[in-house]
């Protein structure tokens, strides 16, 4: 039996290692978003015309999107439960298993003085 | 046709027995029409002149849940019977083969739970005035079907828990689930055949087989092992 | 030397949780109907894929053992119960927060909510059985198991003909580059997890079957009573 663990540990270990810690590295680096050249050359122009500046932000309509950041502050509420639920119930399953081994090492020490007793006799 | 053999002798061998007593028979059609009355009450509502009117949709609801419960009831006996008498190792030993033993006890339920709606279904029909009959043929078919799936899924669980001290717990806990889609196609046929959409209910039907067909097959595969004599 | 690859794994499993909640909170945009909630998404949908993978995984080698009667494959078969449990619960708490979020309700009896409810209820009688069964509940339990597996298609499409609400069928294929990216290393993370707790489970369940095998050879050799 230890050799069977042995053979699933020595397979599927370092490919869960290799998976977890590459994958989200990995794609992050993939994922870099496109950043403009011009970006200077339009930052001069605004700084220079203040009435193109106070357009720009009219359009933006910042009391729309103040009310839209709102709603988006307000609803953080249900990401931490739902996330906190999760983690929480994986907690306790892994509290049980912790437990469950905890006794099963307790019966293994009982049953070998049991039988350490019987043979001493 | 050995194989049939089998399977009819214990079939007959039950109803035989069955028949004698007529217990179970009696306490499965009665639970099922109280379940059905009882239910009754939860959804009567005001009709237009001041009668009392039950909720037209929910007939098909009854009648399959009051089939589900006097069913649950009907294969729990059936094994105590075999468990009592300890008779279960002597069928186990015959040169019946276990897969005939499994259909064999499959049937004798389908025959009980065939009666116990002969019962229910008229009442359905009275107490509703619920036109089931509008298609006869596709209403014989759901009928057949679900019980058929009922009786098989029914007799390996119950054959599964015979020995198990809490036996009449868990036998719900586990078979209700595992049902569940069968009785989804029974009721929305059922209610097909009410209504009128036949394309709806034969839908329904051909699912019914599926379903059948796959528990049947998942049957077979398991019966030998968890019977415990 | 096990040990220490078990550690490391843990560890890589910690790196990997960092990883993905930077990808999910930093890097993929924010969804535009549903707003700041549709982070909840990734991990749920990796959740109900381990769903469906620990119900097959138990399925399976519940048929393997009702065929060869072999321990390990009870053993896989059990631990793989329970985690089916675990990942039904996750699954079933995070999507009604989700719909709360979303549509303003706990609970509506949409096709694949209901299709996890009834999937979970199955797996936790089997656990029930396990635990209650008695004499003889391996066997049942790997009856169940089977029946299970072979119930998932059919609860699925049952249900999916009877209720439609959910985000219409394949969501995933169409998503765009980070949200992309957030979801498959999420669905990376929970799949490393869930092979890290099975074989963790079943150590557990290994060693209580060498713990009863060695206690009837001590009342056979006659050294206990």
């Amino acid at each position: 039996m230890p050799n069977r663990m042995t053979r699933y540990a020595r397979l599927v270990v370092p490919a869960a290692l290799a998976l977890a810690l590459l994958a989200p590295v990995g794609l992050a680096v993939a994922a870099e978003p496109y950043r403009s050249p011009m970006r200077e050359q339009c930052e001069g122009e605004l700084s220079k015309d203040k009435g193109w500046q106070a357009e720009l932000r009219q359009s933006v309509r910042p009391d729309v999107h103040q009310e839209d950041a709102n709603i988006t502050m307000r609803n953080k509420k249900h990401v931490v439960m739902a996330y906190g639920a999760l983690w929480g119930l994986s907690v306790i399953f892994l509290v049980l298993m912790w437990l469950r081994q905890r006794r099963l090492v307790a019966e293994m020490d009982r049953l070998a003085q049991q039988i350490a007793k019987a043979a001493a006799e | 046709m050995d194989f049939l053999r089998h399977v009819t002798t214990i079939a007959w061998k039950d109803l035989r027995v069955e028949l004698r007593s007529r217990e179970i028979l009696f306490n499965m059609a009665f639970f099922a029409a109280m379940v059905v009355i009882l239910f009754s009450f939860a959804f009567l509502k005001e009709g237009k002149d001041g009668a009392m009117v039950v909720v037209a949709e929910v007939a098909p609801g009854f009648l399959w849940i009051a089939v589900l419960f006097s069913a649950t009831l009907g294969m729990a006996r059936a094994f105590d019977r075999e468990r009592e008498s300890d008779t279960m190792r002597g069928l186990l030993i015959s040169p019946a083969p276990r897969a005939a033993l499994f259909l064999g006890k499959a049937a004798g339920l389908f025959v009980l739970m065939a009666m116990v709606e002969a019962v229910v279904v008229p009442l359905i029909w009275f107490f509703f005035a619920a036109p089931l009959f509008a298609e006869p043929v596709a209403m014989t078919a759901i009928i057949v079907l679900t019980t058929a799936g009922v009786a098989v899924v029914g007799s390996v669980f119950a054959a599964m828990l015979m020995r198990t001290r809490a036996r009449d717990v868990l036998l719900p806990v586990i078979l209700y689930p595992i049902l569940v889609p069968l009785f989804i196609a029974a009721i929305k046929g059922t209610s097909g055949v009410l209504v009128g959409e036949t394309e709806q209910t034969w839908f329904w039907i051909r699912f019914l087989l599926v379903y059948d067909s796959s528990f049947v097959v998942a049957a077979l595969w398991t019966f030998e092992s968890v019977v415990i004599e | 030397m096990k040990r220490g690859i078990y550690l490391a794994a843990a560890a890589a499993c910690i790196a990997g949780i960092a990883g993905t909640l930077y990808l999910i909170f930093y890097r993929a945009p924010i969804d535009r109907l549903l707003l700041f909630n549709q982070k909840i998404f990734y991990y749920h949908v990796a959740n109900a894929w381990m769903l469906g993978a620990a119900i097959i995984t138990c399925g399976v080698s519940s048929l393997l053992y009702l065929r060869t009667r072999q321990g390990r494959h009870d053993d896989l078969a059990r631990a793989a119960g329970e985690l089916a449990v675990l990942y039904g619960a996750i699954v079933l708490v995070t999507g009604s927060i989700w719909g709360k979020a979303a549509w303003d309700i706990w609970w509506d009896w949409d096709a694949r909510l209901t299709t996890s409810l009834l999937l979970w209820m199955t797996m936790v009688g089997y656990v029930l059985v396990r635990q209650y069964g008695g004499p003889g509940s391996e066997r049942m339990a790997a009856g169940l198991g089977v029946f299970a597996t072979v119930n998932i298609p059919l609860v699925y499409f049952s249900v999916k003909i009877w209720r439609t609400l959910h985000p219409q069928t394949s969501v995933v294929p169409g998503l765009q580059g980070s949200m992309r990216a957030a979801m498959w290393s999420s669905v990376a993370l929970f799949a490393v997890l869930y092979v890290l707790f099975l074989l963790a489970r079943m150590r557990v369940a290994q060693g209580e079957r060498r713990l009863s095998e060695l206690r009837e050879q001590a009342l056979d050799a006659g050294l206990i009573e």
